[in-house]
Formats: C-alpha cells, sequence, structure tokens
C-alpha cells in the first residue's frame, strides 16, 4: 500500500495504491495525518490503484470522513473499482461518500 | 482428487498476507472464478483477524488453522477455522446499522457483518477447547 498526497491551492489529494487490509491500514492511519490536518478544506481520495479494501480500511476512510464532518471542509472518493463498490454497498458506505468516476 | 487444503498460521497480524497466497491456489487447482478470490480473502481475513486480535490474551502465542474444502458436487467452498483461544461465537454479534449516517456511524462493528453478507451459511461452535467457524460459499465453477 502506498499513499502520496498532493497539494494545490484548497485542494489536498491522497493517491492511495495497493492493498488496504488490516496491516496496511495502520501505516495508513499515519500516512492519512496531512489529510486530517487539513480537513477544513477539499479532500480527494484517488483509489484508481486501490485493488483492496478491508473493514480495517474503511474504517480510516471513515476516520477521514469524520474528521471534515467536524472542521467543515469537503471529500471525495474517486475511481473505486467494482470489487470497491460492491463493499462500499454493503457496508452503507456508499451513502456516507461523495463517490466520483 | 482430494479437494482438501490446510494452512496453519501464527496469532500475529502479518500472517494475513498468506490469505491471498492460499486463495489464488485455491482457485487456480480447483478451477474456481478468479472473481470470487478478492470477497472471499475478505471474509478470511475479518474472521482470521478477530481471532488473531481477541482470541489469546496479550503477549500469549497461539495458531487458528484453516482448513479450505472444496466439495465438488454440491458447488459448496467451506472454510472451518479453528483457535484454541477464549470461547468466543462470533455470529452472536449483531448485525451492523448500515443505514446511520456518518455521526451516528460507530467506528468499526463492520467484520461479522461483512462475514454473514459474502457467505452463504455461518455457524460457531464451541467443541473440545476450539472454537469452530464454518463458513460456506455456493460457487459455480468455470466450465
Amino acid at each position: 500500500m502506498t499513499l502520496t498526497i498532493q497539494n494545490e491551492g484548497n485542494v489536498w489529494t491522497g493517491i492511495v495504491a495497493g492493498r488496504l487490509d488490516t496491516v496496511n491500514a495502520v501505516v495508513f492511519e499515519k500516512e492519512m495525518k496531512p489529510l486530517v490536518e487539513n480537513a477544513d478544506k477539499e479532500i480527494v481520495l484517488d483509489c484508481k490503484e486501490l485493488e483492496y479494501i478491508s473493514s480495517s480500511g474503511l474504517r480510516q476512510l471513515l476516520t477521514l470522513r469524520k474528521a471534515v464532518d467536524a472542521k467543515g471542509g469537503k471529500m471525495v472518493i474517486l475511481h473505486i473499482n467494482d470489487e470497491l463498490r460492491n463493499i462500499f454497498t454493503i457496508t452503507g458506505f456508499f451513502a456516507l461518500f461523495d463517490i466520483r468516476n | 482428487m482430494e479437494n482438501k487444503k490446510t494452512l496453519v498460521l501464527t496469532n500475529h497480524l502479518e500472517e494475513i498476507e498468506k490469505l491471498p497466497v492460499l486463495l489464488e491456489q485455491v482457485c487456480s487447482q480447483w478451477k474456481l472464478p478468479a472473481s470470487v478470490e478478492a470477497s472471499l480473502n475478505l471474509v478470511l481475513e475479518e474472521a482470521v483477524v478477530n481471532v488473531i486480535q481477541y482470541a489469546y490474551p496479550e503477549g500469549v502465542e497461539g495458531t487458528l488453522s484453516i482448513d479450505v474444502e472444496w466439495k465438488e458436487q454440491a458447488g459448496v467452498l467451506q472454510f472451518t477455522l479453528s483457535d484454541a483461544g477464549r470461547p468466543f461465537d462470533p455470529t452472536a454479534v449483531p448485525d451492523a446499522d448500515t443505514s446511520l449516517s456518518v455521526e451516528g456511524r460507530p467506528i468499526g462493528g463492520l467484520g461479522i457483518f461483512l462475514i454473514r453478507q459474502m457467505m452463504d451459511c455461518v455457524e460457531y461452535r464451541y467443541y473440545n477447547n476450539h472454537n469452530m467457524l464454518v463458513m460456506q460459499k455456493r460457487i459455480t465453477p468455470e466450465v
């Protein structure tokens, strides 16, 4: 799993790639700190290269979403694959996030 | 041909990296569609992580075994997880409320819910001082 963070003006983009399993979610939690700190701005999570996610990974996305809500920012999730879309739907996460292609 | 496989893991989180490898072998050997790998990986990870994190007291080394069986006639893939940790019935955990909003949504509690949703049958029993979790999935093999 890799998380690359880019900042341009008011937009903070996290590009996540690989497998967001229980082990990698611990790393993700540390690496997403800049996104949490800037949760009052526009957060974009690009999941084009995210292959797999388990409940630990979903938990991190929810943590980020809650930070954005608390600080009054915005959050968008981009390009999730069909498998992830299925998991987002089953868990009700689809309704919690602004998910775009 | 023997349609059975066993993987024994220790109670360390890094052990979950062995699950995708196991499922790739299972699917290629028994000619199951690769499309089921990801959801089965998710189910096994949730169940295994549960055991690794909660079955044994902190600092105590323990193992869990995963028996995989492909019942070809019935078209059923069965996983049996067993461990010698404290008795815990994951099927007794209430379903997560997936209709809650962001504010009301608890962080966590999704693992067992995902297992129930992805599998056709999930049963727990405590037998011979072991937790046994049996999970079945109906699969149509590749022609």
